[in-house]
């Protein structure tokens, strides 16, 4: 036991170390190629929090950022070594068109349940741990069947599971990567709105550009 | 395996009692059931139950991502053996002719008979480090029924552990450390809080191997710049 305490120690050591080196190469780039300007290396991310990182996401995304690292590298030949280095993933293609054929009946069928503020202020609450139903009522100042119609559409999604036992109910990981998409579609809107409304020449106030951070 | 003995009596529960309970199982016999003791040499250590049950198992863990693993309900059909103590003498009569009837029983003879039966079928190599000398105290217990298919379960708490272990699936709970196999999902939980979890085909713990990806490009990137000023080329 006290072996593998030092070898994840040993593990967690050198992932700090490999961290605080790549922030160092990170820190050198601007100054590097401020004169001639370059591809950019890394491919744009956004960040859902780490929700969205499956392993298979990781694998492709792991080609497509040693792709771009090697465009940057101007005046070598790489292209023999792409094509030994990128993942493959036979499986995106058919993912892709998988995804881009589903109807919106069925889209709707999964978004619906959150498209009510009662329902996101119950994922919101269920993010801080599993919580009774009289908890639930006391959060949501709504009662028996009235909270339970809000319930109900989100455990038929899978965004919540009851713990049978004590009438527990938890937030599902499909569930809390729900409640954070529908944040940052949220914030990406509003970002968009608010360019918008700049792009007239409207000030946005205060508090809006807060909001914005 | 422990040599176990039948009692001469059958009893009937008049109220419902909480035959293994804790936040998370709990296994429930309605009134009505009927049953007869379980003895090792003199000394009772359970029951075989037969009557109107209900189980319920929360095989759910909170993680950072969110709670993975489900809730199992349902109810206990047939008889079953019960080792551990329990109030079930405190919640229990004579049965009635009409109460033996409703399950099937002429006479208590015929009930006895019968749960002979039912002790020689459960498979004790399930039982592991059961001792039946230190059997647990009341709310504690092991509880064991086969389903409609043959296939076993078995509910149990004791001073060190609760754990469900049915067909495919497995959770097991203690204070150091916890268990979970179910059909998509794999945790194993140490007592600091390490965590390995396989869900629906994904690794999404240690975290250290989501930046697996990153850290290669990373690497990669950072030996063919290494190369480059090598040769000095220029950028």
């Amino acid at each position: 036991m006290d072996e593998m305490k030092k070898e994840l120690e040993e593990v967690r050591k050198l992932k700090d170390e490999l961290k605080a080196e790549i922030e160092e190469i990170r820190r050198e780039r601007p100054r590097r190629f401020a004169a001639k300007p370059r591809a950019i290396i890394e491919s744009p991310r956004i960040d859902l929090g780490g929700l969205t990182d499956s392993l298979e996401e990781m694998m492709e995304g792991l080609g497509d950022q040693i792709r771009e690292s090697l465009r940057g590298v101007e005046g070598l030949d790489m292209r023999p070594w792409t094509r030994s280095i990128i993942v493959e993933h036979p499986g995106r293609i058919r993912s892709q068109r998988r995804i881009d054929s589903i109807p919106p009946e069925r889209v709707a069928r999964v978004i619906s349940p959150l498209g009510s503020e009662e329902r996101l202020r119950i994922l919101d609450f269920l993010k801080e741990g599993g919580k009774t139903f009289n908890e639930l009522e006391q959060h949501t100042s709504r009662a028996g069947s009235s909270l339970t119609h809000h319930l109900d559409p989100l455990l038929e999604a899978g965004y919540v599971i009851k713990g049978e036992v004590r009438g527990t109910y938890y937030l599902t990981v499909e569930g809390r990567l729900a409640f954070r998409l529908a944040q940052w579609l949220t914030c990406r809107l509003e970002l968009e709105g608010a360019g918008a409304v700049l792009e007239k020449g409207d000030q946005p106030q205060k508090e809006e550009r807060e909001d914005w951070k | 395996m422990p040599s176990l003995s039948l009692g001469t009596g059958v009893r009937v529960t008049y109220k419902t009692l909480d035959l293994i309970s804790s936040s998370k199982i709990l296994a429930r016999l309605d009134a009505g059931c009927l049953w007869t003791e379980v003895l090792e040499e003199d000394r009772r250590v359970g029951a075989i139950i037969a009557g109107p049950s209900d189980y319920a198992v929360d095989a759910i863990f909170e993680t950072d991502d969110g709670a993975v693993g489900r809730s199992f309900k349902g109810q206990i059909e047939g008889p079953k053996l019960y080792i551990g103590g329990s109030d079930l003498p405190a919640v229990s009569r004579t049965p009635s002719i009409e109460e033996l009837r409703k399950h099937g029983y002429e006479t208590e003879a015929a009930f006895i008979e019968a749960a002979g039966q039912s002790l020689q079928q459960y498979d004790w190599r399930y039982s592991g480090g059961l001792n039946i000398r230190t059997v647990p105290g009341s709310g504690e217990g092991f509880l064991f029924w086969k389903d409609g298919l043959g296939e076993q379960n078995i509910i149990f708490i004791d001073r060190e552990r609760t754990g469900f272990i049915t067909k495919g699936e497995v959770f097991l709970v203690s204070d150091r450390d916890c268990l979970y196999v179910g059909e998509k999902t794999v945790m194993v939980e140490g007592k600091h809080g390490r965590r390995i979890l396989i869900a629906k085909g994904e690794i999404r713990e240690p975290r250290i191997l989501r930046d697996l990806g990153p850290m290669i490009s990373d690497a990669v990137h950072d030996s063919l710049s290494e190369f480059k000023r090598s040769f000095r080329l220029d950028w």
